[in-house]
């Protein structure tokens, strides 16, 4: 053992120096051994809370993106998840939920009133999207907000009300005037 | 690659597993200075688990970040993961992430060039693990989404208890660790 390699192996190894050959190979084993166990366990662990999280997150986690979420989005958000808990951990298949006719008047009573206080410009336009057979989509608004974060639902609510608008222009009107002139 | 909130809970996951690791690095740390060791463990075996515990903290550290910066969630980037307390986005809890994660950094690139720079030096910065874990554990408590879950109370209690019983037993048998670093020395 030479000068340079105790300096080298100061602290953190001397005391291997000192062991036998045959000590010292074994304990190396052992190290690589129990290295490797603490790295399968963490990734187990790590799936494993990754998976907790997932399952255990709920509205109260809302409180995370605060900064961009209404208060009314949050409270609301928070107020629905108890009651559609188990649709809100599927919202990605969300789908199902539409076409559940069971499930889907409720979500739509909650929208309205939701929608209807964050934006009370956008008020008015539940009574015309809600005789719409298109607005069977709306229970996967509805279901998403309760999962996890209010913004990424805000996104995908906004575009919402704006296909409704669009029977609205209907030009029916024109062909009263047209046939009369003709 | 990664769907919906995968990288959310993955951040959240890496950052539990980074905090229990870090306990067991600083246990084993602990209990090396305090001479730990057996015939079958010998010190140089617990040693050795202590650095390689710690590269793995820095592995799950990595991850952790990642997928904070990568979620696009909130707005933290790469800057505000390294310089502390620059991050819009809750800067006092992400500023003490920051710092431990330097304070980390320190610490292993410190030991990893041990060799080149002077013993106290390198006594002075591993110093700062006894500031690192808690910066790290109210980090935790003050951002972290799962504190108030069951799983993640258990963990915070679990480590909590561990490195409070390593220090109090390293501070009880202070003389004893004095005793085997004189013997070490004297061996090297």
């Amino acid at each position: 053992v030479t000068r340079r390699h105790l300096k080298a192996c100061w602290w953190q190894t001397s005391c291997m120096v000192t062991q036998p050959q045959a000590a010292r190979d074994a304990g190396r084993r052992r190290i690589a051994r129990l290295t490797g166990l603490t790295m399968a366990g963490s990734l187990a662990l790590g799936g494993g809370f990754t998976v907790a999280a997932q399952a255990a997150y709920s509205g109260k986690s809302a409180a995370v993106p605060a900064p961009e979420v209404p208060l009314d989005d949050a409270e609301l958000t928070a107020e629905t998840d108890p009651s559609t808990a188990a649709p809100s951990l599927g919202a990605t298949t969300s789908v199902e939920a539409a076409t559940t006719t069971t499930t889907a008047p409720p979500l739509t009573t909650t929208l309205a009133p939701k929608v209807a206080a964050s934006a009370p410009v956008v008020a008015p336009e539940p009574t015309t999207v809600a005789p719409e057979p298109e607005t069977t989509a709306e229970p996967e608004q509805v279901t998403e907000p309760p999962t996890t974060q209010a913004p990424r639902p805000r996104v995908t609510a906004a575009p919402a009300p704006r296909p409704a608008p669009r029977p609205r222009p209907a030009p029916p009107a024109r062909p009263a005037t047209g046939s009369g002139g003709s | 690659v990664f769907p919906g909130k995968s990288l959310w809970y993955l951040t959240r996951g890496t950052g539990a597993v980074a905090l229990i690791l870090l306990t067991i690095s600083v246990v084993f740390g602990i209990a090396a200075t305090m001479g730990a060791g057996g015939k079958r463990t010998p010190r140089f075996v617990i040693q050795g688990l202590h650095r390689n515990i710690s590269l793995l903290v820095m592995v799950f550290l990595g991850l952790h970040v990642l997928t904070t910066v990568a979620d696009h969630y909130v707005p933290i980037g790469w800057v505000d993961a390294v310089v502390p307390f620059s991050s819009p986005y809750k800067p006092l809890w992400v500023g003490l992430g920051a710092l431990a994660t330097d304070l980390l950094l320190a610490l292993i690139l410190s030991s990893l060039l041990r060799v080149h720079i002077s013993p106290s030096l390198w006594r002075t910065i591993h110093w700062s693990a006894y500031l690192c874990w808690p910066i790290t554990l109210i980090h935790g408590l003050g951002i972290g989404s799962d504190v108030h879950h069951q799983w993640m109370l258990v963990v915070n209690v679990a480590c909590v208890f561990a490195v409070v019983v390593s220090v109090l037993l390293r501070v009880l048998r202070r003389d004893a660790v004095r005793l085997a670093m004189r013997s070490t020395m004297r061996s090297a």
